[in-house]
């Protein structure tokens, strides 16, 4: 459609919204990475002993391990992991009594990115743990939440207040050897958002973390534990966002999700992190190992994500599914446009009987984009009656991208029942022809489509997130289609 | 104990020697071939698991053992229905009969003769679409063909007659003796053949390492059976290479039913436009049985259309695998490709790994693939036992059903009464043969 073809650019050339930085004095440990670095991280968080060890058994196992390189879709540059700083965090004048000592700097960061830290300003029914390059800066409704014995808090205060946990479950789900960017993660890792909920509580309110990386030359490494018991409910959202800079940062995180019998989690993400520009300059590099296990029976761990940001966005979400009768969800939308890479997907282990999992995964290209799904599902022997379902669906926007498909399926129980579909198309000519016909903008049209397409996901994600999530697809395709 | 590296080293020595011994002049170009493809199988060595292509085939007990030549065979038995028939024999091409007529449309050779008539013509297409260069089997084949069948029809004829290729491994004692067939087939401009190719024989540590080429020239028209029913315990790696060009269309169906260790792999490159491809697969395995099907289908020229569906019956022990890759260049627009591959799970220590991917680089296309792992359908057990049949007939049709979707598209009709009656008696059910002779006097 050429006569588009001047708005379209006009639309592409879109800023990104969220790349502001905010001018704020940090205090950062030197580059570079080596035992004593960690030392210096763990005394900076005042740590105890036993997770220094911890650390340093991860980072001593990470100097072993070799960056994977053997993704084809793949490509980036080298990393060079001694010149990132491995923690760097506000400085603090004062340590906080309240919420309103923060920082007025940050405060405003958030203002400006949609997320007030004064809690009666914050929709209701939100609670936030803000997290701004390596520390968490403030955590609402933490009192709240406590009333019902829900334990929400950043990883640093759990440490120091509720060890025990920490160290049962630490690990248990993504150990320190898992993969490379896990071990760097194990090594160096500074905070992120912690959750217990007690037995049988259903959690009254969506609890939330902002991730905001905001420092020059550094990379985020947070890590995330979150604990559902016997009986318990809780649904958790995540969102981020970095300003534009012309180098690639790194973002390694680690989520750890463990489900008892008959508890619950839900786990949405929007994932917005600087994609790099037009020319594919810059952007963040989003290596991410997210798992979770269904410990207990007829429990289940549910994860929906939008993927929209990263210049390389490499992360799956998978459902480790022990517990008889437990359920296990993957709803993805992943958009790739200009120069952005995305090869993600989900692998759900099938251990227990008559498990259950559903995958959804809706991969969007555009531009130079190239966009994988790669997922396992793998159904073991004492796994009778396991059903998978899985469906991966892709959409092409211009002749220059890429999408591929590339499940892996293993079956060892021959009662197992598994399917999986998956087609890639253009967006249809025939479609935006309908609705233009109808008066729609070639525009709002392919908006339509692309959000008709993504429905299925979509209606996964908590309200709040869902209206923020279908803004942010139309924001990173506009321009796609000419 | 030796290294493998030391094995592969002593292997591709035995056949260099072997290889000496015979007088096949062959055109200088071909025999610089052999030899880098020596170099590169000693470079690229036996694949490992951590090898993407290999990650559910392990194949480290070829490693284990110094393949030497099977000894030449005095008397093999020659089927009874009409084609024109080629047999190779523990590697060697040994009968050659049926082309009579047909002499003036197509030709065919043995490796010998082919490089005396025709080295021009082996210049220019042997060894063109094998890669051998990256592919250890391929290179090891590359390097230690004995002999080789060489069809060629000739431009804008027909041949309604099936052109056979019989495969015929028969080692002299358990020492691990290889053979090493290759193929090539060459269709010209606007010509129509059908080609059936059986192996058989083997024992327990025999290895049949082959490849076939298969060239179809603008309009060419090639319907292609491979039928494979080795003994259990034989290795058979067999490489099927195929390039079509503008307007040409090729239909394979790959069977196997024998082997212990298998591995098909179907490499289809569309180069031309309109090209047309159609992919049927189906495997039984039982036992120990390891099934790998590896198919790579290649849209390179926009507007071609690929058809492929793989089916699996897995019982006992057995374990299948399945990777269908669909690669659609940049600028292949208009592709239609649909990949299907199902896979029926008889018994709880039977194991499938599938693995169909789609790689896209252009945007106006449809792809498709479609997976299934699972049992006979409790609805389907239930109308037939409604219908007054015993529970394990019931069952037995259903996989006999499952397997005749793609039996039934087998045009040769003597191939296709021999594997369902084979699969008929398999699954104790009466005969059609019989059914046949009753119907049709």
């Amino acid at each position: 459609m050429p006569t588009d073809t001047a708005t379209i650019t006009q639309l592409t050339q879109r800023e990104y919204e969220w790349g502001f930085y905010t001018d704020i004095e940090e205090e950062k440990v030197p580059k570079g990475l080596n035992e004593e670095i960690i030392r210096t991280i763990s005394r900076l968080k005042g740590e105890p002993e036993w997770l220094l060890e911890w650390r340093l058994r991860a980072y001593r196992h990470w100097l072993t391990m070799e960056e994977p390189r053997w993704l084809p879709n793949i490509r980036y540059g080298q990393i060079d992991y001694q010149d990132i700083h491995y923690y760097a965090a506000p400085k603090r004048r004062k340590p906080l009594a309240s919420l309103d000592e923060v920082d007025p700097e940050i405060r405003r960061t958030f203002e400006k990115l949609g997320i007030p830290l004064e809690e009666q300003k914050r929709l209701a029914g939100v609670a936030v743990d803000a997290v701004f390059d390596s520390v968490s800066v403030a955590t609402t409704y933490k009192e709240k939440l406590r009333e019902l014995g829900i334990i929400f808090c950043s990883f640093s205060e759990a440490v120091r207040e509720h060890p025990e946990l920490v160290r049962q479950y630490l690990g248990s789900v993504v150990p320190y050897n898992d993969n490379f960017f896990a071990a760097l993660n194990s090594a160096v890792f500074s905070d992120g958002s912690f959750v217990y909920v007690p037995p049988g509580v259903r959690c009254p309110m969506e609890l939330s973390t902002y991730f905001r990386i905001n420092a020059r030359e550094t990379g985020q490494f947070e890590r995330t534990l979150i604990i559902a018991d016997r009986g318990s409910y809780v649904s958790y959202l995540e969102g981020c966002t970095a300003p534009m800079r012309d180098e690639n940062q790194l973002h390694a995180a680690v989520v750890e999700l463990i489900a008892l019998d008959e508890a619950e989690i839900k786990y949405s993400t929007v994932q917005n992190w600087y994609p790099g520009d037009k020319e594919g300059r810059g952007g963040i590099y989003n290596f991410v190992t997210k798992r979770g296990a269904c410990r207990g029976r007829r429990s289940k761990i549910s994860w929906t994500q939008v993927e929209t940001g990263s210049a390389i966005t490499w992360k799956y979400p998978s459902v480790i599914l022990q517990g008889d009768d437990s359920v296990g969800e993957f709803y993805s939308v992943a958009v790739t446009n200009n120069y952005q890479q995305a090869d993600t997907g989900t692998k759900m282990i099938h251990i227990g009987r008559n498990t259950r999992s559903t995958i959804v995964s809706k991969g969007i290209s555009a531009g130079h984009g190239q966009n994988t799904y790669r997922g396992l599902v793998k159904i073991m022997k004492g796994a009778a009656y396991a059903r998978n379902y899985s469906q991966c669906d892709s959409l092409l926007i211009g002749d220059k991208c890429g999408a591929h498909t590339m499940p892996y399926i293993e079956v060892r129980n021959a009662t197992a029942r598994v399917e999986h579909e998956a087609s890639t198309s253009k967006i249809g000519e025939d479609q935006i022809f309908y609705c233009r016909q109808r008066g729609l903008s070639t525009e709002d049209a392919v908006n339509m489509i692309v959000n008709g397409f993504c429905k299925q996901v979509l209606l996964n994600l908590p309200m709040e997130f869902a209206v923020e999530a279908q803004k942010l697809l139309g924001i990173s395709l506009e321009g796609s289609v000419g | 104990m030796l290294k493998t590296s030391e094995r592969t080293g002593d292997l591709l020595d035995n056949w260099a020697a072997f290889l000496r011994s015979r007088s096949v002049d062959e055109p200088p170009s071909l025999r610089r071939c052999r030899q880098a493809a020596a170099e590169a199988f000693a470079r690229l060595g036996y694949p490992l698991k951590k090898n993407e292509d290999w990650k559910y085939t392990n194949v480290s007990r070829l490693a284990q053992i110094v393949w030497n030549p099977a000894p030449p065979i005095e008397r093999i038995s020659i089927p009874d229905w009409e084609a024109i028939r080629t047999i190779i024999a523990n590697g060697r091409v040994v009968y050659r009969g049926g082309v009579g007529e047909w002499g003036d449309k197509v030709s065919i050779d043995d490796w010998d003769r082919a490089c005396k008539m025709h080295a021009n013509f082996l210049e220019e297409h042997w060894n063109q679409v094998a890669r051998w260069s990256q592919h250890p089997f391929a290179a090891l084949n590359t390097a230690c063909f004995q002999d080789a069948v060489i069809i060629r029809v000739k431009a804008g004829h027909e041949i309604n007659l099936p052109i056979h290729i019989l495969m015929h491994h028969q080692p002299s004692i358990n020492t691990g003796q290889a053979c090493f067939p290759r193929i090539l087939i060459y269709l010209e401009t606007g010509s129509r053949a059908t080609v059936v190719e059986s192996y058989q024989g083997g024992d327990e540590a025999s290895f049949t390492c082959g490849i076939v080429e298969i060239i179809l020239e603008r309009f060419a028209h090639l319907d292609y059976y491979k039928v494979q029913q080795e003994d259990e315990h034989n290795i058979h790696i067999v490489q099927t290479y195929i390039r079509l060009a503008q307007g040409s269309e090729l239909r394979a169906h790959i069977v196997s039913l024998g082997g212990g260790l298998v591995r098909n792999e179907c490499d289809v490159q569309l180069t031309g436009e309109q090209g047309v491809c159609t992919l049927n697969g189906l495997y039984l395995a039982h036992g120990r049985q390891h099934v790998d099907n590896h198919t790579e289908i290649e849209h390179v020229a926009p507007g071609c259309v690929s058809f492929e569906l793989y089916k699996g019956i897995l019982s006992d022990r057995a374990h299948g695998v399945f990777h269908g890759k669909i690669y659609v260049h940049p600028g292949a627009q208009k592709t239609d490709a649909k990949q299907t591959n199902q896979a029926l799970l008889l018994s709880d220590d039977a194991e499938v790994d599938s693995k169909p991917q789609l790689e896209i680089y252009a945007d106006d296309v449809r792809c498709t693939h479609g997976a299934t792992v699972g049992q006979l359908d409790d609805r389907q057990l239930f109308y037939l036992r409604t219908r007054g049949i015993s529970a394990e007939q019931a069952r037995n049709l259903l996989i006999y059903g499952f397997a005749e979707e793609i039996i039934s598209r087998i045009h040769v009709a003597p191939v296709r009464y021999q594997l369902e009656d084979l699969l008929l008696a398999q699954e104790g059910l009466p005969l059609e043969s019989e059914l046949r002779r009753v119907i049709l006097p």
